[in-house]
């Protein structure tokens, strides 16, 4: 039988006043139709997306006091069932990333097994047979915040525009290379994965 | 390790064959735990144990501990020890403690009851064979306890016993190499005295010397007073000498506790007091000490024992470690024995370290598990775990047969007779799933049969409880106390405890701990998760390869079956953990709220929810499961009994507690999780939350993600048709009670939701989780929108949608708003309905459509992105609600207009309609709205920027106009016509009761966010032939009456069929004297109406109907405005006409006068100039005579005279009275100066005007005439200056230079690019930029290049209309008038000769000769024309009265000298009136005066004549003769002039020389001529030298 490994489910980005940007949904594998479909609709995602905001509220507010989060991987946000469980990250800025990720979301059958390169099916395999370790997500989020990066540099992106300095809502991220970008690694992550 | 209730515990050996420790125990039990012990760690620093809890156990009370104790066969307990064991309480109490101790069975706390007996591990002599340290849990320290009463007993019995025991309890030698296993067990062993009291013993003192209770110089003491006494030693002092060993490492092993009289029960105390008392007594303090030293005997001889055991593992562990990469080496192993350090840490209470033992097993594990996988093969290293668990096995199993059996029958019945069947495992498995006692862990994993699901499991378990004893956690604690409890329980009765008994304080939990499992416990779910998968799915597959007859059909159904018991069993198992960790974590400390979020009209109360163990059994449905309500706990230590109590306990805990919030969040994030498993599982039987079934409104760029096929594989796997949802709904594998239960059946399935979300609602609350409270809220308010429960839905709701709108979750807020919606529908709240819910979302709808479109203009270049509105029919039918619902409302919706439409913009310039005067403007607008919107009306207002919005023109749409979504243009028309610059500034949609607005501030440049009228601008302009009206200020002006204006309406192309005209003042000050209006032309009004306003019958076309009208103004104006509407119909409807025309009324000239009064006649003289800086044409004046008076005028000019501002026109009239005229009270005297002129300004406008018309005649720009003629006009008047003006009157011409460098495009804004009358253009030709301002400019630039000059042509006195101005001249009255005449006698005496003959008039005279001449005074009274009216009293007084006059003459003394009456008085009579009087108007020779004078000139020269004065004579007092000159008035009556005749004249005045000789040589004096001789002309008479 075929192994289920961990995929991306959502990635969602969400600006300092805490409206989101970004999200895009990921289609997991689904054993019982053998089709791929996303687990839960876009609303419910959104809502897990949201509510992992306490989640970093509060790990910005202990990671100031203590001085530690200068990395601003916080690790597990929030284990949403047995199935999914929300990553997280923050930039300096107070964008937050957040991987919603399903630990069942694909399968390795034998021949996607045998097709993979060595070392990295090895890690596959490991990280099936062990579950999801946190630094596992650490390519994702670094990917993403290239993503972030590359359309900063856009001098056609204004920040303020998506996240007014003093206030609240914003627009949402519009940069169809940034969605682009979110799609590929939102495809391509899988454990064990470390470049994007 | 701050707690002070460690469940950690030190097992104490005590051997006690004299049966004392009944009476120890009363002292000993208070004192325990031990307190503050101090341990040097061998890789960190100094550990401080605060409370290390001693299990006292008595020996060889269990035979397998004392077996292990020493090291003798377990199944034959030691006879010896048997024989010792004299104390009969011992088996009585059980193992309850004890068997703790057993192998395997390590903490009390894990104990089950049951297990005692059943699980007693049969391969416990195994364990021994293996030689795996760490299983055992042997006593630290061992203490015998022994009674000697008397030196001799120790002698003869006691010594003996002693030895004996330490032969067989303690290593054969102390510095020994021993082996490592029994390093492991490493112990200490103590030696306790009990003196009885009324012994010998106890007379004996304590220390030899009875003064040294120093306990540290304790040894040396003793030794020195056993010298010194000799043979009397003390009992202590035998003992110690005996057994406590030579060396100098040599430990005191030896304690002496006294028991005080009164603690030894009467029974066994001692008859009989020894002969020899000593006079010892012991004090209370020296008691205590002996306590204090025992105690910290205990301490120090505990911790070194437990040193040298962690010593010794941590060697093992390093050498297993270093192992690691041998063949055959087994983690399994490795795992006992770091785990067997990790329990002894636990044990001293250091749980600290212990938990970091396990996490380093934990991870240890992964590694192995990892190079497994990555290896293959499970044997490949680390040793083999086992590759499924057979209790899952089963498990799939049952649930598998189950499932194939039900297919046939029904689900529920196997349901129940599973459970029946199934009880025992079921309850296993259900609320406990994680617990180290559950299975034998420790032997499987030694046994290497243990799978890895197992493996976690146990470490897992191990953890938590780890974690729970580090967080003091509520059950544990509660554990503790009943164990200390029941220590104290077993103190024999009746004796007082000598040491008060520790309180249970009610010490606070570590919540940050407890925070803590929970935080591992949600990692741990979702990895172990995965792991029963796999270890089911491992299982089965095993299990087919054994038996692979199956086809491959069968194989694919038991497949996917398989899968769903995975499922099933994955569920379950992970809420059984969450709930087991919940249940664990709960404490009193952490207050949840009741549910504050009960809704407004719940039917049941939720504010005491109980926890979820009883909600399995929802109240409403009590009657199906009955059973299981009152089932106790299965496992007491794990659920303690009581927890139910606490939701009320939460009033009186504290509050505020250091990691408060985050046990919160955690426990909120367990019920959360719970509820994810709950709900996924209801999904599987089409139980929805109710959020699959969320419309998803209007957010872009998801619905394009959603096709993406990741694997080559993904594109062929079609979905499978549900024909196996039967099976798939099945509960089967599902072995927790709750979540079968709510499996079960759909009304508890919603029930247990929806209480675990408020669970967890609540907890985020406490934990001030914001979003999470909302998302949970939202949750709840889908849930009931779900269930239909609409009220409730409504208020979370109402709570939720605020906070995702606010912070841009427009795809939740919308999707709620469309639920609200709904609910208020049902709820029949029809305003909220409106104004809250439907208003909101349509406009979040619009704004997400919106922004949709903005960002599809954003990325129009690249791949066209089909995005659909997803789901539009969601929200279409919404607006139909919100005008239907709205109608029924009593108050306006009123809803910006922002909030719907976008890119609201005027397009283009208004246009006009041909051969009307209306106009439209086209609105174009972006409908956000999914459907179609209705508006009956939209309206537009423009308002004038300048006046501050004082004008107003509201455009309309004339039909109903339908807005479709998407772009739409609205045609607005507007009646009325109102030139100008105009600024839209609102638009009104209504329909039904719901208005749509928008406003803003006329003059603010455009809201830049809001895309609506960022061009609100609209310029509106008169065409040529459009009804016009124009205000003339009268042409011929009267300053003394009233001056009209003249109201031309115009009708151009409009044939007029009945119009209304209303004219009102525009100026401060100026009244409009309405009721003297006339209508001149031939056209009358129809009616007459006051107020201004008058009414007009037909009036054809191009023709003109003029209103006169005087006014008045209160003060000096320039212009005066007048505001014009006229409200007029033609054919093609009735049109509205708006204009402020204002007229200047200042007067172009100036006249003075000045009057010279003569005997006759009066001589006035008028001075005609210009006020303003323009020339005027004087054409000719006239003065009008009036009853009295008459003019006469010379030869007027034959040419208009021009009048310039520095040049005034002078005009002499002469005035006379008529003859005959009797000046009466009403007689007229005014004369009226009319003066024919023209100002050159005015004629240079009407010039250009005509000019302009006539080359914009029958041009395609006709139509802008009269916005050309004006904006010319205005050009000129600021552009000419008086020079121009004065040039241009004199030279008869004009340049146009001086409008050469206007700009003429930006004098005609907003006029657009077309011509929207001129059909004769082609398109492209005003698209390119050639606009209608660049055709006008061009037009303007191309004539005055045509006309560089403007001829202004010299009018002719008769084809000119000249403006007239009538100005009322009144002749000054002017009481008397004297004419003073000096003649020279003749006859005349001159030089020349007769003086009558002199024409010039210039007589000469000699100096010194004696003129004769006559002073004649005339007078007269014809100007006395003072009105009775005006000046009544003085006037008639005057001329009733005599008047008294004086003259005088005089002259200056060196020109004349004067002789005769130079001084003198006369009367004038007054008039003959008919009540008397003498004289007549005038003077007769009788009433005349000559006077004789006689003159003699003084000097030589032109010599004026003698000054004359007349002055009146006041009646008062005589005086006024010398002072004041002839204009001052007399005392009343009126004043005089005198006419001086001589005024001008002079007289020549020589020498009297008739011959002169002169000497030209320049000797005379100064130089001058010397006369030598001159000759006198004789005049005759008297020559006076």
């Amino acid at each position: 039988m075929a192994t289920a490994i961990p995929s991306i489910a959502c990635i969602g980005v969400i600006g300092r006043n805490n409206n989101p940007l970004h999200i895009s949904i990921f289609p997991s594998y689904d054993p019982s139709t053998k089709s791929f479909a996303p687990v839960r609709n876009p609303l419910q995602f959104s809502l897990l997306l949201s509510s992992t905001l306490d989640v970093f509220e509060l790990r910005s507010r202990s990671n100031t006091t203590s001085a530690l989060g200068l990395s601003g991987d916080f690790g597990l946000l929030h284990a949403v069932d047995e199935r999914l469980a929300a990553y997280g990250f923050e930039t300096n800025t107070g964008t937050k990333f957040v991987v919603i990720v399903d630990m069942r979301g694909r399968r390795i059958d034998g021949s996607v097994a045998a097709g993979l390169v060595n070392e990295s099916r090895e890690k596959r395999l490991g990280a099936a047979a062990v579950g999801l370790r946190e630094g596992e997500m650490k390519p994702v989020f670094k990917a993403m915040q290239t993503a972030y990066i590359k359309l900063l540099q856009n001098p056609f992106f204004d920040p303020d525009e998506h996240s007014p300095p003093a206030g609240r809502g914003g627009k949402k991220i519009t940069s169809k290379r940034f969605a682009e970008d979110m799609r590929r690694i939102g495809e391509n992550w899988t454990p064990g994965v470390t470049n994007l | 390790m701050e707690q002070p209730f460690s469940s950690s515990k030190v097992t104490v050996e005590y051997f006690d064959p004299h049966d004392v420790y009944k009476l120890l125990a009363p002292g000993l039990i208070p004192r325990l735990p031990l307190r503050d012990l101090h341990w040097q760690s061998h890789a960190g620093p100094l550990r401080s144990i605060n409370t290390l809890h001693v299990e006292l156990v008595p020996a060889g009370t269990d035979s397998s501990s004392a077996a292990a104790a020493v090291a003798s066969p377990l199944t034959s307990p030691n006879p010896k020890l048997a024989t010792l064991q004299r104390v009969d309480s011992a088996p009585s109490r059980d193992d309850g403690f004890q068997t703790a101790s057993i192998g395997g069975r390590v903490g009390a706390s894990e104990q089950s009851e049951s297990a005692g007996q059943t699980l007693r591990p049969p391969g416990a002599g195994k364990e021994r064979r293996h030689q795996i340290p760490g299983l055992r849990r042997t006593p630290y320290l061992k203490v015998l306890l022994v009674r000697c009463d008397d030196n001799d007993t120790y002698k003869s019995t006691t010594r003996s016993e002693i030895r004996e025991w330490i032969k067989t309890n303690t290593p054969p030698a102390q510095g020994k190499v021993v082996s490592n296993a029994e390093n492991h067990d490493a112990f200490e062993w103590l030696i306790l005295h009990v003196v009885i009291p009324n012994t010998v013993a106890a007379t004996q003192p304590r220390f030899a010397g009875a003064k040294a209770p120093d306990s540290s110089t304790d040894i040396t003491k003793s030794s020195a007073t056993s010298r010194w006494r000799g043979g009397s030693s003390t009992l202590l002092d035998k003992l110690r000498s005996d057994f406590n060993g030579s060396g100098k490492s040599a430990v005191d092993r030896i304690r002496q506790i006294r028991i005080g009289i009164n603690d030894v029960p009467y029974d066994l105390l001692p008859r009989v007091v020894p002969a020899v008392p000593t006079g010892y007594s012991e004090t209370e303090q020296d008691s205590e000490n002996a306590w204090a030293d025992l105690i910290g005997k205990f301490k120090e001889l505990i911790l070194s024992s437990f040193d040298t055991r962690v010593t010794q593992y941590e060697e093992d562990i390093k050498e297993k470690d270093a192992q690691r990469g041998l063949p055959g080496w087994n983690f399994c192993t490795f795992f006992i024995l770091k785990e067997g350090l990790a329990r002894g840490f636990e044990s001293v209470g250091l749980v600290e370290d212990a938990l970091v033992g396990y996490d380093e097993l934990s991870v240890g594990l992964d590694a192995i598990i990892q190079e497994q996988a990555i290896a293959g093969s499970a044997e490949a290293h680390g040793g083999a775990l086992l590759q499924y668990t057979e209790e899952l096995k089963a498990l799939a199993q049952k649930a598998l047969d189950q499932i194939s059996r039900g297919k046939l029958e029904f689900v529920d019945e196997e349901a129940v007779d599973l459970q029946s069947n199934e009880r025992t495992q079921a309850d296993n498995f259900d609320d406990i799933p994680v617990s180290s006692t559950k299975k034998p862990y420790r032997e499987l994993i030694l046994a290497n049969n243990v799978s890895l699901f197992d493996f976690r499991c146990y470490i897992f378990a191990r953890q938590i409880s780890l974690l729970l004893r580090l967080g003091n956690a509520w059950s544990t604690r509660e554990e503790l106390l009943a164990k200390l409890r029941e220590q104290q329980e077993l103190v024999p009765r009746g004796v007082a405890p000598r040491a008060p008994p520790p309180k249970p304080t009610d010490e606070s939990e570590n919540l940050a701990q407890l925070a803590e499992i929970c935080r591992r416990a949600l990692e741990f779910v979702p990895a172990v998760s995965s792991l029963i998968s796999k270890d089911i799915i491992a299982a089965m597959t095993s299990m087919e390869n054994n038996d692979g007859s199956e086809n491959a059909h069968h194989h694919k159904s038991v497949d996917s079956v398989l899968l769903e018991v995975t499922d099933n069993i994955v569920a379950s198992f992970a809420f059984s953990v969450a709930q087991q960790i919940l249940a664990q974590t709960s404490t009193k400390a952490l207050p949840i709220p009741p549910s504050t979020l009960a809704p407004p009209d719940g039917h049941e109360p939720k504010a005491a929810i109980p926890e979820p163990k009883t909600m399995m059994h929802p109240a409403r449905h009590s009657s199906l499961h009955t059973q299981p309500a009152v089932r106790p706990p299965p496992s007491p230590n794990v659920f303690p009994g009581g927890r139910m109590g606490f939701p009320d306990e939460t009033a009186n805990a504290q509050y505020i507690k250091n990691g408060l919030e985050e046990l919160a969040a955690r426990r909120a994030q367990l019920y959360t999780l719970s509820r994810n498993i709950l709900e996924e599982g209801g999904k599987k039987r089409g139980w929805s939350d109710g959020w699959s079934s969320v419309p998803i409104v209007g957010e872009s760029g998801l619905a394009e993600m959603e096709d993406i096929s990741l694997d080559d594989e993904a594109t062929d796997a079609k979905p499978v048709p549900e024909t196996e949802s039967s099976i798939q709904a099945s509960v089967a594998g599902v072995d927790n009670m709750l979540l079968r239960t709510a499996l079960d059946h759909k009304d508890d399935f919603y029930r247990l939701y929806e209480t675990l979300t408020d669970k967890a609602l609540r907890h985020y609350t406490v934990a001030n989780y914001t979003n999470s409270v909302e998302a949970n809220m939202a949750d709840l308010a889908v849930l009931k929108f779900h269930l239909c429960e609409y009220g409730e839905a409504a208020f979370y709701f109402y709570r939720t949608i605020p906070y995702f709108g606010e912070s841009g979750w427009s795809l939740l807020e919308l999707s709620t708003l469309v639920m609200y919606a709904r609910c208020l529908k049902e709820l029949r709240r029809l305003d909220d309905y409106a104004n809250k819910a439907l208003r909101q979302l349509l406009t979040k709808v619009a704004a997400a459509e919106k922004d949709r479109f903005q960002q599809k203009s954003l990325v129009r270049v690249g791949p066209k992105s089909k995005i659909q509105f997803p789901e539009a029919s969601a929200i279409s039918g919404f607006l139909a609600d919100l005008l239907t619902v709205s109608a029924s409302l009593d108050k306006e919706v009123r809803i910006p207009l922002a909030s719907f439409f976008c890119d609201v913009e005027l397009e283009g310039t208004p246009v006009y309609d041909d051969g009307q005067d209306s106009f439209s403007l086209r609105l174009r607008l972006r409908s956000l709205l999914v459907d179609e919107f209705e508006a009956p009306v939209i309206s537009l207002r423009l308002v004038s920027p300048a006046t501050g919005g004082s004008k107003e023109i509201w455009l309309q749409t004339k039909a109903p106009v339908t807005l479709k979504p998407g772009r739409n243009k609205v045609q607005l028309h507007s009646t009325v016509m109102m030139a100008g610059d105009y600024e839209a500034d609102q638009i009104r949609l209504s329909s039904s009761n719901v208005l749509l607005h928008y406003e803003r501030d006329p003059g603010l440049p455009p809201d830049k966010l809001l895309d609506i009228l960022k061009s609100p601008r609209v310029t509106l302009y008169q065409r040529a032939n459009s009804f016009d009206v124009r205000l003339v200020g009268t042409r011929d002006v009267r300053l003394d009456k009233n001056n009209t204006l003249d109201l031309e309406l115009l009708t151009g192309w409009n044939a007029v069929t009945s119009c209304e005209v209303k004219i009102r003042s525009a100026t401060g000050g100026l009244r409009l004297l309405m009721s003297e209006a006339t209508v001149p032309g031939p056209t009358k009004p129809s009616k007459r109406a006051d107020g201004g306003s008058f009414s007009f019958g037909p009036i054809p076309v191009e023709s003109s109907v003029a209103v006169r009208f005087p006014y008045t103004v209160e003060q000096d104006v320039v212009n005066v405005a007048v505001k014009v509407e006229v409200t007029y119909s033609t054919e093609k409807g009735s049109f509205t006409f708006y204009k402020t025309s204002s007229v200047p009324i200042a007067l172009a000239l100036g006249v003075n006068v000045q009057d010279v009064f003569k005997h006759n006649a009066l001589f006035s003289r008028f001075t005609v100039s210009t006020v303003s800086a323009s020339p005027l044409r004087l054409f000719k004046s006239e003065l009008q005579g009036s009853e009295i008076f008459d003019s006469h005028f010379g030869v007027p000019p034959g040419a208009p005279v021009l009048v310039f501002q520095k040049q005034p026109a002078g005009l002499l009239y002469k005035i006379t009275r008529k003859p005959g005229s009797i000046l009466g009270p009403k007689t007229k005297k005014t004369m009226y100066l009319k003066i024919y002129y023209n100002i050159v300004q005015e004629e240079i406008e009407a010039l250009f005007e005509q000019t302009l018309r006539q080359d914009l005649d029958g041009t395609p720009l006709r139509d802008y005439t009269k916005l050309v003629v004006s904006e010319a006009l205005v050009r000129l008047q600021s552009g000419l200056s008086g020079y121009d003006l004065e040039k241009a009157a004199i030279l008869g011409e004009l340049e146009t230079k001086f409008l050469a460098d206007v700009d003429w495009e930006k004098r005609f804004p907003g006029l657009g690019p077309a011509i929207a009358t001129g059909a004769s253009k082609d398109s492209s030709d005003e698209n390119d930029g050639n606009s209608i301002a660049a055709k006008l400019a061009a037009f303007m630039r191309s004539w005055l290049h045509r006309h560089p000059k403007i001829v202004v042509p010299a009018p002719d006195a008769v084809t000119a209309q000249p403006k007239s101005i009538l100005i009322p001249v009144d002749v000054p009255p002017v009481t008397v008038v004297h004419t003073a005449d000096i003649r020279f006698q003749k006859p005349l005496q001159s030089v020349t000769g007769n003086a009558d003959d002199d024409d010039t008039g210039h007589p000469t005279f000699c100096i010194n000769q004696l003129i004769p001449a006559t002073l004649h005074l005339q007078w007269t009274r014809i100007w006395d024309t003072a009105g009775t009216e005006s000046k009544a009293g003085k006037g008639a007084g005057a001329r009733a009265e005599d008047l008294e006059f004086s003259y005088e003459l005089s002259a200056q003394s060196d020109t004349w000298l004067l002789g005769g009456r130079r001084k003198g008085h006369f009367v004038i009579p007054a008039v003959a009136t008919a009540n008397g009087g003498r004289g007549g108007l005038t003077s007769t020779p009788d009433t005349e005066a000559d006077i004789p004078l006689m003159l003699i000139p003084l000097r030589e020269g032109w010599l004026s004549y003698p000054a004359i004065e007349v002055r009146e004579v006041k009646a008062g007092g005589g005086g006024g003769g010398v002072d004041g000159d002839e204009d001052i008035k007399g005392g009343g009556h009126g004043h005089c002039e005198t006419d001086c005749r001589n005024l001008g004249e002079t007289v020549l005045v020589v020498a009297e020389r008739k011959k002169v000789t002169l000497s030209l040589d320049a000797s005379g004096l100064g130089g001058g001529p010397l006369v030598l001789e001159c000759e006198r002309a004789g005049l005759g008479g008297r020559v006076v030298v």
